[in-house]
């Protein structure tokens, strides 16, 4: 079952859209071997930035939860709703699906970012990143804080949408969320002002694979946040479901 | 009851709209709050942050507004299967076509009303209201905002507010007829919004954050010089009014032809769309 609805999610809207984003990557990093060769792995550790973050965005928001609508869509939600068991199994299978597909997206993602950008990459390279830390380090940090944050999102996405039943809706809720982090212009952030925590608390700053938090409890404090919006996210879908008498 | 009503009707129960308006009014309230100051300045700089507001973020909220609420406007009846009976009615496809038309126009209407009754009453509560009737030319703009303001000196504080809230009126209309026809093109709503967002969205992007990078002159000249036009030619354009305030009156005719013409062009390939397709 889990690999009937992995293969749902492998449609044409999907590797058209990861086509398009690899391609114009290429296109991007081709430009700064041309003109200024010296920033190549540079310019590759901020593909999840801004490229990578907003492609992940559009595939949970169009692909990944229209697997949680199909009942509605194709009318067979009734089926679903009469059968034991039948809707929490399945929700909890699309989930899985769901998660997995993020997961080989990402991978799919850094190693044709790291393959081009080695492609191009002809002379030695001063990288500055922000961390004391090693490039290769930095680069597996960036990676798991873009998982991470792709799964939570795709959690709480899958919940809106289970609970109101509408793609759109959905991707009117996280779309918006979403993009608050873009607009926030982080220069001007001051640390605990609603700016601050608008910047970091909807799952995109994760996603745009920066580290965020300074401290350990910074981060326990975000940690417990993110977990908070989520089980948020999970009981006010169970609530509504059992409101219309689903579960 | 009368088609009129119920397709209003249809429209406001859409949840997406209260939805969006909720969390627009959210992050409006959180600009008020960053830009807000104690220090009252009086009358001049509530006209002055009337005028500006619209151009500076206003119609961001306008573009999401429309997008949310207009992307599902005509993929409704195809959602829910109601398709077959729109094809039953007298005239029915004329008119109901006609009818979603004036739709957009009254949603358009509203929602610039609404955002700027609400600019009204967060100035009106920051600054004093006053000199509605002075000349514009002589509260000296142009210092402020540069180029700013230059040529419209002849229209007093209230006549270029009206001025600029009529043209948004249609703007925004223009840009709803337009979320309409490739509502028509594509049938889902939410590619509808996605596609429309994003658009609107990116071209904001590559505006404001890309063009300012260091990207290297090939790109910079290959797709930030197209974007540009697009931008400023376009629907972001046309709704942070890129060109409004370059108009002097006896040239208020291109403004008219530029609207009015984005108008006629998106109802004319409208009605050629939804003709396209078989009648009963």
């Amino acid at each position: 079952m889990l690999k009937l609805e992995l293969q749902k999610l492998f449609i044409k809207p999907y590797f058209i859209c990861s086509f398009a984003v690899l391609s114009l990557w290429t296109f991007i990093l081709y430009n700064t071997f041309i003109w200024t060769p010296a920033r190549i792995l540079q310019k590759s550790l901020d593909f999840w930035g801004k490229l990578g973050s907003i492609a992940l965005c559009f595939i949970i928001l169009m692909i990944v939860t229209r697997l949680f609508i199909m009942d509605v869509n194709e009318n067979t939600e009734d089926v679903f709703n009469a059968a034991k068991f039948g809707k929490g199994k399945l929700f909890k299978i699309r989930l899985k699906a769901g998660i997995i597909f993020i997961f080989i997206t990402v991978l799919l993602f850094t190693w044709m970012n790291l393959i081009i950008s080695m492609y191009f990459n002809r002379i030695s390279q001063d990288l500055t990143i922000p961390l004391s830390i090693s490039v290769p380090s930095y680069y597996l940090l960036q990676v798991l804080s873009v998982i991470i944050g792709a799964i939570s999102f795709i959690i709480c996405a899958s919940c809106i949408c289970n609970g109101f039943k509408s793609q759109s809706i959905t991707v009117i809720i996280c779309g918006l969320l979403f993009g608050i982090s873009y607009i926030t212009r982080s220069a001007s952030v001051n640390k605990f002002s609603i700016h601050w925590f608008l910047e970091r608390g909807f799952f995109s700053y994760m996603m745009r694979g920066k580290i965020l938090a300074d401290s350990l409890w910074e981060m326990a404090f975000w940690i417990f946040w993110h977990c908070m919006i989520s089980c948020i996210a999970i009981i006010a879908g169970k609530k509504v479901q059992l409101r219309r008498n689903e579960l | 009851m009368n088609i009129n009503k119920g397709e209003l009707k249809k429209l406001f129960s859409f949840r997406e709209i209260y939805i969006g308006f909720l969390i627009c009014i959210g992050v409006l309230a959180l600009y008020f709050y960053s830009v807000y100051s104690e220090v009252n300045y009086g009358n001049f700089y509530f006209w002055k942050s009337i005028h500006q507001f619209i151009p500076q973020i206003g119609y961001w909220f306008i573009a999401i507004m429309l997008v949310v609420g207009l992307s599902k406007l005509f993929p409704y009846e195809r959602e829910i299967g109601f398709m077959d009976l729109i094809k039953t009615y007298k005239n029915g496809r004329t008119k109901f076509v006609y009818y979603k038309i004036l739709i957009v126009f009254l949603y358009s209407f509203l929602v610039v009303t609404l955002f700027y009754i609400f600019a009204v009453i967060y100035y009106g509560s920051v600054y004093t209201i006053g000199d509605i009737n002075r000349l514009m030319s002589q509260v000296n703009y142009t210092n402020l905002w540069s180029d700013y303001l230059v040529n419209i000196g002849r229209f007093t504080q209230w006549q270029y507010l009206l001025y600029e809230y009529v043209y948004l009126i249609f703007a925004g209309f223009s840009f709803g007829l337009f979320i309409v026809l490739v509502s028509l093109l594509i049938q889902n709503s939410s590619w509808v919004m996605v596609i429309c967002g994003g658009l609107f969205a990116v071209l904001e992007f590559f505006d404001r954050y890309i063009a300012l990078m260091d990207l290297g002159d090939l790109f910079a000249y290959a797709v930030m010089w197209p974007a540009h036009y697009v931008y400023k030619y376009g629907y972001n354009g046309m709704l942070s009014f890129q060109y409004l305030h370059q108009v002097d009156l006896p040239q208020i005719w291109k403004l008219i032809v530029y609207v009015f013409g984005s108008i006629a062009i998106n109802i004319f390939l409208i009605i050629i769309i939804y003709g396209r397709k078989p009648k009963c």
